[in-house]
């Protein structure tokens, strides 16, 4: 520059200031007038100021060349930027600093060497090409390659190349190289990233639209027609209303963008349409976009399709509906209580159409057991506290008392929730079993009803039986009677007769009748004896007794010895034909099964009742056994006496056990024949 | 002549006995009656000799009979005649005041003895009865025993034994593998059976009898 500025000073400007400073040596020398020689002299002088200022600017000049070509040389080797010039050949002519650094070798290497190899294998061709341009061109081109240095490490460049040409040379191609390492790496990354955003567009769930500020569609995500059913294409362009909008949503839709518009970047749940028609939930999120300057340039807006949550919510809610109607309407009150105070902290709806007492009621402390039957009051808290402290589930049944006053029946059915191994909460359902209650107690009843029948029945039997037996005894003595009465006088008349007839010695053939008679009235007379004897209803029971005694030896041989209290007790003929008959067929039973040939009979009478005890020292028999001693065929004759005794209002017990022989006591009130 | 009454339900009966009495010249029969009652009254009117007598009547037995009409008049004698024959009968009729006792069968041959002997004073009883009799009297040699020592049996020893031990019903129960209430009807039954009150008295019969040892 300061060389250009001193040529350009000219000739011309030179002069000027050469005749100024000879003027001005002149007025100095003004007094001294030699006029031609001075002339001469002052042409010469100034002629040599001329040249010594010429030397001077060249001097300067010539400094600030070897200034510029020093600064040059620092710029050539040390800017930022390599330099290298290319022979025709391709071979390395100059490179300075920068550019021996990004190839990664010393410049003594690199001079007259090949570029090329340093060239990035998948870049050759293209570095190819591009010198071979620059060679046959004048324009300035440009390219991107990457090289690579000895160590391995890669390099991207930009060259910028131009063809050198000079007189008598072959043309050259000087390239600068700039680094653009991280440019590229910045770009790669922004074109990665911008790859990425779209991408993240692209694929986004939720839709993405971005319009102007007057609402005209500058750019949708594919997500977008996905959702609504509208193509790119149709919303691309597309103004207000935005074909998505339900007509019917309008209003709502542009009260929504007035607040955007006024800056207000709230979340909106607006409903939209599809293009079949189908509405559909959405939550739109919008924001401004706005440029350098901040100026709203126009809108962004996600939209999310709700439809999904909003089943998902619904499907939620509905299953907690049906689960709330289901604990509602089930004819149990669901309950859950505190674990220890058993304060319920809930109950359903039942509760209350059960018993009347509001939900709220059942919340307060100590309304559960306040209001159990009061029998109940004591024993179920204690038992449910007892499951509860062993975390075991349970069931009970107990009584509550309604609003109303009603008794209602529950069968609870709990288990017991525990919370850090410790029981915390108690939950069940009560189930109102009054019904059933009132069933069973009808039941109960019915068969308490049942039994009083059984048992009147099993009296009218047992008294029917008692009759059966009186009629069998009153037959039984009208029979003996009529034997007595009829064919036992007959008989003593035949014989009478016959006595008479023959008085004093007998023909041996009548002889032969009166011993058949004889014959006839012994048969007549045990047949009177077997069916009833005399003696019973002549005599009374005791002579009876004593006389069956003696029967008894001489029919089964066994010795019996009957001791009776003197007793003037009246008994009723029928009390004594039983007491008779159940004594024979125990003294029957001693003479066929006890294996001994000795029995007692003792009648106490005196006061109290009248026992007549049977006993032997026999082998004894086993009372359950034998059908807890009162049926099955061997004790036949033991169950009907009790029965007969059980009519008259008296009792048998029976005291016997395999080996100890066998005690019979017949009890009987005394209650005097009327 | 002996003045005799005939008193039977069976008119067949009464006949028959009549026609044996009347082939005796020293008897005869006054009357002849159906019941009690009317022979009751008829000997009061007639004051026979002697009075044959049913005991199987209607109404009143003649067991019953008798024992009026010899309270009422000593003097009758009473002769039974009856189809029964048995030892208890024979000897309630005689306890009553009949002198004798003639199974019916038997009157063709026995009847007009009978009768003499009682007018005579003494007793009479046909062969089958007094048969009966001296059977009995056999029989009763063996065990003669005081009719009101009622044995204990067995079991209420064994009751009767720990009750003097000092045992309760249920311990005893327990024991004898019974019933509470059969043990109470045992501990009744020999309290009674030896007369006794209470549990002391037990006990002082159980160490006098060695049941068990003071």
């Amino acid at each position: 520059m300061t060389v250009r500025s001193g040529n350009q000073r000219g000739e011309a400007q030179l002069r000027v200031e050469a005749e100024a400073r000879l003027a001005a040596k002149r007025a100095q020398r003004a007094f001294a007038k030699e006029r031609p020689v001075e002339e001469l002299l002052h042409e010469l002088q100034v002629h040599q100021i001329e040249l010594e200022m010429q030397n001077e600017t060249l001097c300067q000049s010539q400094i600030a060349l070897e200034e510029s070509r020093d600064r040059y040389i620092d710029f050539y080797d040390f800017g930022p930027v390599g330099y290298l010039t290319l022979s025709e050949r391709g071979l390395i002519a100059e490179i300075n600093l920068g550019g021996a650094e990004m190839l990664g070798s010393d410049r003594a290497k690199l001079l007259k060497r090949r570029f090329s190899p340093h060239v990035a294998a998948g870049d050759i061709v293209r570095w190819q090409g591009h010198f071979t341009e620059a060679l046959g061109s004048d324009a300035s081109l440009n390219c991107e390659i990457a090289l690579v240095r000895p160590d391995g490490s890669r390099i991207d460049v930009r060259l910028d190349s131009r063809r050198m040409v000079k007189e008598g040379h072959a043309p050259s191609v000087r390239s600068v190289l700039t680094d653009i390492t991280e440019r590229k790496r910045v770009q790669d990354a922004l074109s990665a990233s911008v790859e990425f955003s779209n991408r993240l567009i692209e694929s986004m769930q939720d839709g993405l639209s971005v319009v102007d500020v007057d609402g005209v569609h500058l750019d949708v995500n594919p997500a977008l027609s996905t959702m609504t059913g509208f193509s790119r294409e149709e919303l691309l362009g597309s103004g207000l209303p935005h074909p998505y909008w339900p007509p019917e949503e309008r209003d709502v839709i542009e009260a929504a963008l007035q607040k955007v518009l006024q800056g207000q970047m709230d979340t909106f749940e607006l409903t939209f349409r599809r293009k079949d028609g189908e509405r559909f939930p959405v939550i739109l999120s919008p924001s401004a976009v706005k440029d350098a300057q901040g100026a709203v340039v126009g809108y962004m807006a996600t939209i999310k399709d709700i439809s999904v949550r909003k089943q998902a919510e619904r499907a939620l809610k509905a299953s907690e509906e049906r689960f709330r109607d289901i604990v509602n309407t089930t004819d149990g009150i669901v309950w859950e209580a505190d674990a220890t105070t058993f304060d319920c902290t809930f109950v359903s709806d039942q509760a209350q159409r059960l018993l009347g007492y509001p939900a709220g009621d059942w919340l307060k402390p100590g309304f559960w057991v306040e209001h159990l039957h009061p029998d109940d009051r004591a024993w179920v808290p204690e038992l449910s506290a007892s499951y509860t402290r062993r975390m075991e589930p349970y069931a009970i049944e107990y009584r509550f008392i309604a609003r109303d006053g009603r008794t209602v029946w529950f069968h609870d059915i709990v288990t017991v929730v525990a919370e850090a191994g410790a029981p915390r909460w108690l939950r069940g359902i009560m189930v109102d079993i009054t019904r059933s209650k009132q069933v069973e107690e009808k039941l109960r009843e019915m068969a308490a009803d049942l039994e009083a029948k059984v048992e009147e029945r099993t009296k009218q039997l047992r008294r029917l039986s008692a009759q059966l037996t009186m009629t069998e005894e009153r037959e039984r003595r009208m029979l003996a009677e009529d034997l007595h009465d009829n064919l036992a006088q007959l008989l003593a008349v035949i014989k009478i007769k016959l006595t008479t007839l023959a008085a004093g010695s007998l023909p041996s053939a009548v002889s032969e009748v009166v011993a058949l008679v004889d014959q006839a009235e012994r048969s007549a007379r045990s047949i009177t004896m077997e069916l009833s004897p005399p003696i019973l209803h002549r005599l009374g029971l005791m002579p009876a007794l004593e006389w069956l005694g003696d029967e008894m030896e001489r029919v089964y041989g066994i010795a019996v010895r009957v001791r009776c209290d003197a007793c003037d007790m009246q008994l009723g003929q029928e009390i004594q034909a039983v007491l008779y008959r159940s004594v024979r067929e125990l003294l029957i039973n001693v003479a066929k099964h006890a294996k001994v040939r000795d029995a007692i009979v003792s009648c106490l009478c005196g006061t109290g009742p009248l026992v007549i005890v049977v006993e032997d020292d026999g082998c004894g028999f086993d009372p359950v056994d034998q059908g807890r001693g009162l049926s099955g065929q061997r004790s036949f004759g033991l169950s009907s006496i009790y029965e007969r005794l059980a009519n008259l209002g008296g009792a048998m017990e029976v005291d016997s056990s395999p080996g100890n022989g066998t005690t019979v006591t017949l009890t009987i009130p005394c209650i005097t024949d009327s | 002549m002996i003045r005799i009454m005939l008193v039977d339900d069976h008119t067949m009966v009464r006949e028959a006995l009549r026609t044996v009495l009347e082939q005796d010249r020293g008897m005869q029969v006054i009357a002849e009656v159906g019941d009690g009652e009317t022979a009751l009254r008829m000997a009061a009117e007639l004051a026979p000799d002697v009075i044959v007598m049913d005991i199987a009547l209607p109404g009143q037995s003649g067991i019953e009979v008798t024992r009026r009409l010899t309270a009422a008049h000593p003097g009758i004698k009473v002769l039974a005649l009856s189809t029964y024959l048995d030892r208890r009968i024979v000897q309630q009729m005689l306890d009553v005041g009949a002198r004798g006792y003639i199974v019916k069968s038997a009157a063709g041959a026995e009847l007009k003895q009978g009768i003499r002997s009682v007018v005579d004073g003494r007793s009479y009883l046909c062969p089958q009865v007094t048969a009966l009799v001296t059977d009995s009297l056999r029989s009763r040699r063996s065990p003669p025993g005081d009719p009101d020592d009622l044995p204990l049996s067995r079991r209420e020893v064994q009751v009767a034994t720990l009750l003097a031990e000092g045992k309760s019903a249920p311990e005893i129960a327990n024991e004898l593998h019974i019933s509470p209430s059969t043990v109470d009807v045992h501990r009744r039954n020999l309290m009674r059976k030896l007369k006794l009150h209470n549990v002391v008295d037990l006990t002082k019969y159980a160490i006098r009898t060695g049941l068990v040892s003071p």
